[in-house]
């Protein structure tokens, strides 16, 4: 589905908010910006799933 | 305005002409008269008047041109007027100015500032200190730690370049920049600096180690460290408020939450590649 968001700021916190239940398809740069929001996020975690 | 209120009016701002001069040691036409919201002729023949009453104003031409006062020239119309008096709580961010290490000087200049005061305008300051508090700070969680603020600090009164170490997106990149100046806004630090030429602005928070290096800053003429700020604001909300339209795909226990954020009406839904998801 397309959806209309005010701004990308916007977009970004409201796909967020969903997690895992939303992917971003388009356009590229919405999904790169998403993404990379999601491996920052990660990196803070990498270390406990490590299990160190 | 009669010719009374006119006289005021220019009187009062031929002071804050001269304090200006006084405080930043020199200054172009066109910025003063940004910052007395007068015309440059105006601050022309304020200059000329001062000149007139005895005040040292020198004026140079050209691009680094401006006006400057002459041989150390201080005034001593320093006596602040009860508003003004009242509008110094508001120089209270004790809390940013501890984290820049500047706490103890900050509360010696309040305490001296506040000890000048007559006893009428230290009234007025208090009233306002009783009734309004700043708390720069935005609601949920405590500041970002900023363990290398004060570094930065150092390196921007030293005008020394830096090389910094700095996480973005999960990835460590190193720096060189040229810190010009720190910025505080909505409870964050963000360091305002040149890197090969061009404004580049990075949250402190992100910054993991800083290098003091030998090479100086050189600071661009007329270089003003709030209205950069401004711009490189302004740039990033312009860019953030680009309407855009997002394709997504949504897992169905989703819907009504995306529903609940956003307005979505009739979208169409193509097949979706896996159960439970709509496109």
């Amino acid at each position: 589905m397309t959806v209309p968001f005010d701004n990308e700021f916007w977009a970004v916190s409201a796909i967020l908010s969903l997690g895992a239940a939303v992917e971003v398809l388009g356009p590229a740069s919405m999904r790169q910006r998403v993404a990379d929001e999601v491996r920052g996020a990660a990196a803070h975690y990498a270390v406990d799933s490590q299990g160190l | 305005m009669n010719l009374s209120e006119y006289e005021n009016v220019r009187a009062s701002r031929m002071v804050t002409l001269l304090l200006h001069l006084q405080v930043r040691g020199q200054a172009s036409g066109s910025e003063l008269a940004r910052q007395l919201e007068v015309s440059e002729r105006t601050v022309q023949r304020d200059v000329e008047a001062l000149v007139a009453a005895g005040v040292p104003v020198r004026s140079t031409r050209g691009p680094a041109g401006g006006y400057r006062l002459d041989g150390g020239y201080r005034t001593r119309l320093t006596g602040v007027g009860l508003d003004e008096a009242g509008a110094l709580a508001f120089l209270g961010l004790a809390g940013p100015a501890e984290q820049l290490g500047l706490g103890d000087m900050l509360e010696g200049a309040r305490i001296k500032v506040w000890a000048s005061l007559t006893g009428e305008a230290r009234q007025r300051a208090g009233r306002t200190a009783e009734r309004f508090h700043l708390d720069p700070v935005r609601w949920y969680g405590t500041p970002e730690p900023v363990p290398c603020l004060t570094q930065l600090a150092d390196a921007v009164w030293r005008d020394r370049r830096v090389r910094l170490e700095y996480v973005r997106d999960g990835r460590a990149a190193t720096r060189e920049v040229d810190p010009l100046g720190l910025v505080l806004a909505a409870g964050d630090w963000y360091l305002v600096a040149l890197r090969d030429q061009q404004r580049r602005t990075y949250r402190v928070s992100r910054v993991r180690s800083v290098e003091l290096l030998d090479e100086p800053v050189v600071r661009p003429a007329q270089f003003d460290l709030a209205e950069t700020w401004a711009a490189a604001r302004r740039e990033l909300e312009d860019e953030e408020q680009t309407s855009v339209e997002v394709t997504l795909r949504v897992a169905a226990r989703a819907l009504p939450r995306l529903r609940r954020l956003v307005p979505v009406h009739g979208q169409a839904r193509s097949p979706s590649r896996r159960r439970g998801r709509s496109r």
